[in-house]
């Protein structure tokens, strides 16, 4: 076992009293194979540096470190300093984040990446002829190793550090950002490099924010949150199955050339580092958060994937399970065997040309129609189970049609009040909520306005007044029924950007049924294709936009993308 | 870089002709009459008839910027003027004392440098720990007693009373040695202005480079070397100093000018007879010519020191080619 951290805690100690400090680790147990590469992710400030700090014990004189690194099978806790000294460029190396003067500013590059060979009693003559030949290797041109750091590019700053961490060939890596300031090229290059000496037995800790890096790079990846691991995966499945809600609010903030959904950002900021939290550390800014997270930390639940998740909920929950559902009006059967999934703060959005379904799905699973074979759990509940008014409280729905869904005999201000009614939630603070209400969905809120009948409102402002009404309670699920065809593409753009803000903020799950996989493509995670009653196909967005594998969706697709008329 | 040699080569003439200029002028602004106040140490009347022969001899009757010229001139010739005082010419005198001089300010100069920087590396190295605070102690009281004072001390203590040390002179006057000898008396007579001089400017190398250190200790490529496994005195010495004496080259000229003044004091005790001696009895006597010529000489010294270290700077520090 190369490189392991046993119940690692660090802790800084703070000017001033002997016990103010902030919790950089907690509790990080973590092992390291030969020939395996497990990358650390995380937000700034997660304790990732500090891991890399820690693994070489290099951690800065306020630190307070209890648990232990072991290295080789030795505890490093129990090293003297000059055993250490020993120990480090021989067995493990690390590269450090390319920051500020990590090479001496003043001493040429060529003779800082030989130092380690001289350090080990190397004559100055082999120590610099294999220098340059690593240096080649790292795509340092000819001649540019006998500059100073200053004279180069970051990227290429870089690679010195990379060509200096592998001079004395170590069995383990401690790779700091190592791509954080290199272009894409040199970034696959280097991948290639860690790859390699991956397999060629080293045990590497790869530190990064660049989730796909990670994916790229390591077998495993593990998921620190304020100094805490949240989850850990293996890293082909990090971008596309992440399992707990930190891990995928990083994911879709990660910028990725095929994902076309905007990026969100994980909601609300890192705790206080100087307290404790007496629940689970992530339940202020996790969207499905129930009692019990706040009430205690939650344990690692292992997944089916063979990862591990720390959660109450064992992860992102499933919102809605629709299992084996069929319907059929009359004669003409309607869906044929329809199983999904959709998960708490999904978006997942139903494409198909129209009579393919989907609306029928839609209505299925808000439950306003009666599936004839199949059931639908909502919540580990069937949807039979559960009382209609509980229900309709949770969901809100956006009929395809406006026109039909709203009474003529409503105002704006009437129909938009309905839920609220209904639900006896109606009070001082309502109108304010309306206006607010009408205000997201960019409809103005004067009284003329809200005075307004349904056949005095165009079909574009119809259709927004019925997303204020879906939205006015807070739903925890919105079933959209082709909710912007009738919008302008400003408008539609911005009430878009409304229902992803909502999902990020919120946690809101979606179904977005809509007959354009240009708009699914902008705001959904995964998407089901319906052709003639089945779901031909379900994965998440990008995927099906890049790579689409059933015949149907391919059409589907080019026919958006065509910009010609053929030949009739 | 040629384009950098040849900026800094242009400031620097500009600056040495700036100086040259007010050394020029200095005296034609002093109060009262020039001849007046050139000859006041005579013991002679200054007859009307004297005054324009001196007018006369000396081209003040000519254009201002006639006299700079003449000036300049005679300046290329090594010609400093003429002491009336001392009845030698104002270039001779200075010569023979600059030696005693260099010897001296070079010798403490380099000295303190290296003690100031030893003590100043160690000490920042165990920060806050005992030897670090009694140096830090030790060299801010040594700060504080001023080289007048401390060269008094010695003089009282090591000469007077003990009698080791020669109280005045740079050598024992007519003992014609010669080879291994003379250079121990030279040495011998050095010895207490030296260190006097070294001491007094040791704390200011030392606390420059302890601070300077204290923030090198945090930069990242320290942390890189102790991740080496570099030992502990190469990162000390070959890492960390190596980037913390930036500062002390930056400021050598400036020090410099300092130490020159100090030696003023310092000879002017010992009774050595450098530059500075030359200076306490130029000022003494109203020596104006040789007064004139010292501060000429010192001027360009300084400059030319300055120059040396700006123009070897880049050798030191690889960044500055880009800063310019």
């Amino acid at each position: 076992m190369p490189l392991q951290f046993k119940n690692l805690n660090v802790k800084y100690r703070l000017s001033g009293a002997e016990d103010n400090t902030i919790t950089a680790l907690n509790n990080i147990s973590l092992k390291i194979n030969e020939g395996e590469c497990v990358s650390i992710v995380g937000e700034s400030g997660s304790g990732k540096t500090t891991l890399a700090l820690a693994s070489m014990k290099l951690l800065s004189q306020n630190a307070i470190m209890t648990g232990s690194v072991v290295i080789n099978g030795v505890d490093t806790s129990e090293l003297s300093s000059e055993e250490m000294r020993k120990i480090r460029w021989n067995e493990i190396s690390i590269v450090f984040q390319n920051y500020g003067d990590v090479l001496n500013p003043v001493h040429k590059i060529i003779n800082q990446v030989a130092e380690p060979l001289i350090k080990n009693g190397e004559s100055r003559n082999t120590a610099l002829d294999k220098s340059s030949k690593m240096l080649d290797y790292m795509k340092i041109k000819t001649g540019r190793s006998m500059l100073y750091p200053h004279q180069l590019s970051a990227g290429e700053r870089q690679r010195v550090l990379m060509a200096m961490a592998l001079i004395t060939d170590p069995g383990m890596l401690v790779l700091d950002e190592p791509v954080a300031s290199v272009d894409a090229i040199t970034k696959l290059y280097l991948a290639e490099v860690i790859r390699k000496q991956v397999n060629l037995g080293k045990a590497v800790l790869l530190i990064t924010h660049d989730l796909s890096f990670a994916a790229l790079c390591s077998d495993y990846t593990v998921v620190l949150y304020s100094g805490n691991i949240l989850e850990s995966l293996p890293s082909e499945e990090l971008l596309d199955a992440p399992r707990h809600p930190y891990t995928r609010a990083l994911v879709r903030s990660f910028p990725v050339m095929e994902r076309a959904k905007d990026l969100a950002g994980v909601r609300g900021a890192p705790p206080s580092q100087t307290s404790t939290p007496k629940g689970c550390i992530f339940q202020p800014r996790c969207t499905q958060s129930i009692d019990v997270c706040l009430e205690r930390s939650p344990q690692a639940v292992s997944t089916n994937g063979g990862g591990v998740v720390v959660c109450h909920r064992g992860g992102i929950a499933t919102m809605i399970s629709v299992e084996n559902i069929s319907k059929s009006y009359k004669d003409i059967e309607v869906l044929k065997d329809v199983s999904l999934k959709l998960d708490e703060g999904e978006i997942l959005a139903l494409v198909g040309e129209t009579g393919s379904g989907k609306t029928t799905l839609a209505y299925l699973i808000a439950g306003t129609i009666k599936p004839d074979g199949g059931k639908i759990i909502f919540r580990e509940k069937g949807l039979d189970k559960i009382d209609r008014k509980e229900f309709a409280k949770m969901v809100g729905i956006v009929y395809q049609s406006p026109r039909d869904s709203i009474s003529h005999r409503f105002s704006v201000f009437e129909a938009i009040a309905e839920p609220l009614v209904i639900h006896n939630a109606f009070d001082n603070e309502s109108a304010g909520k309306i206006k607010n209400a009408l205000r997201e969905v960019q409809l103005p809120v004067d009284d003329y306005f809200m005075r307004k009948y349904p056949h005095e409102l165009s079909g574009g402002e119809l259709q927004r007044v019925a997303i204020a009404r879906a939205l006015i309670l807070e739903p925890d699920l919105l079933i959209a029924d082709e909710a912007t065809s009738f919008l302008d593409p400003s408008v539609q753009a911005k009430i878009l950007r409304l229902l992803l803000n909502l999902q990020n903020e919120r946690g809101i799950s979606m179904i977005f049924v809509t007959h354009d996989i240009g708009v699914a493509r902008k705001v959904s995670d995964r998407v089901a294709v319906l052709h003639d009653g089945r779901i031909v196909e379900n994965s998440p967005t990008h995927h099906i936009i890049e790579n689409p594998q059933h015949e149907y969706t391919k059409r589907l697709i080019d026919a958006v993308k065509s910009s010609k008329i053929s030949d009739l | 870089m040629r384009n950098r040699t040849t900026k800094i080569v242009t400031i620097y003439l500009l600056t040495i002709f700036f100086l040259l200029f007010l050394n020029f002028l200095l005296p034609r602004l002093l109060p009262g009459d020039v001849i007046l106040a050139m000859y006041s140490g005579y013991e002679v009347t200054i007859t009307d008839e004297l005054y324009n022969e001196l007018v006369q001899l000396h081209g003040l009757n000519k254009p201002i910027h006639v006299q700079f010229f003449i000036y300049l001139v005679q300046l290329a010739h090594g010609n400093l003027g003429y002491s009336y005082i001392c009845h030698a010419p104002t270039t001779t005198l200075i010569m023979d004392a600059l030696p005693w001089t260099l010897l001296l300010v070079c010798t403490s100069f380099v000295l303190s440098a290296i003690i100031g920087m030893i003590l100043g590396v160690e000490s920042s190295w165990v920060r806050g720990k005992r030897t670090d605070q009694s140096l830090l102690v030790s060299m801010l009281v040594v700060d504080g007693v001023p080289s007048l004072a401390m060269g008094i001390l010695f003089l009282t203590i090591f000469s007077l009373y003990g009698g080791w040390f020669p109280t005045s002179g740079a050598m024992t006057p007519y003992s014609n040695l010669a080879g291994i000898a003379h250079i121990k008396d030279i040495l011998w007579h050095l010895i207490l202005p030296l260190t006097t001089l070294t001491l007094s400017q040791i704390p200011g190398d030392y606390l420059l480079i302890r601070n300077s250190m204290i923030l090198t200790i945090r930069e990242p490529y320290v942390l890189t070397a102790r991740a080496k496994g570099i030992k502990e005195r190469k990162i000390k010495y070959f890492h960390a100093a190596r980037n913390a004496i930036l500062p002390f080259f930056t400021r050598i000229g400036i020090r410099l000018a300092y130490v020159i003044t100090g030696v003023l004091f310092i000879e002017t005790i010992f009774a050595y007879p450098g530059l500075g001696l030359l200076t306490y009895n130029a000022i003494s006597n109203r020596d104006l010519p040789l007064l004139q010529g010292i501060l000429t000489v010192s001027v360009l010294l300084v400059l030319l020191i300055n120059i040396v270290v700006d123009l070897l700077y880049k050798k030191i520090d690889p960044r500055v080619e880009y800063a310019y």
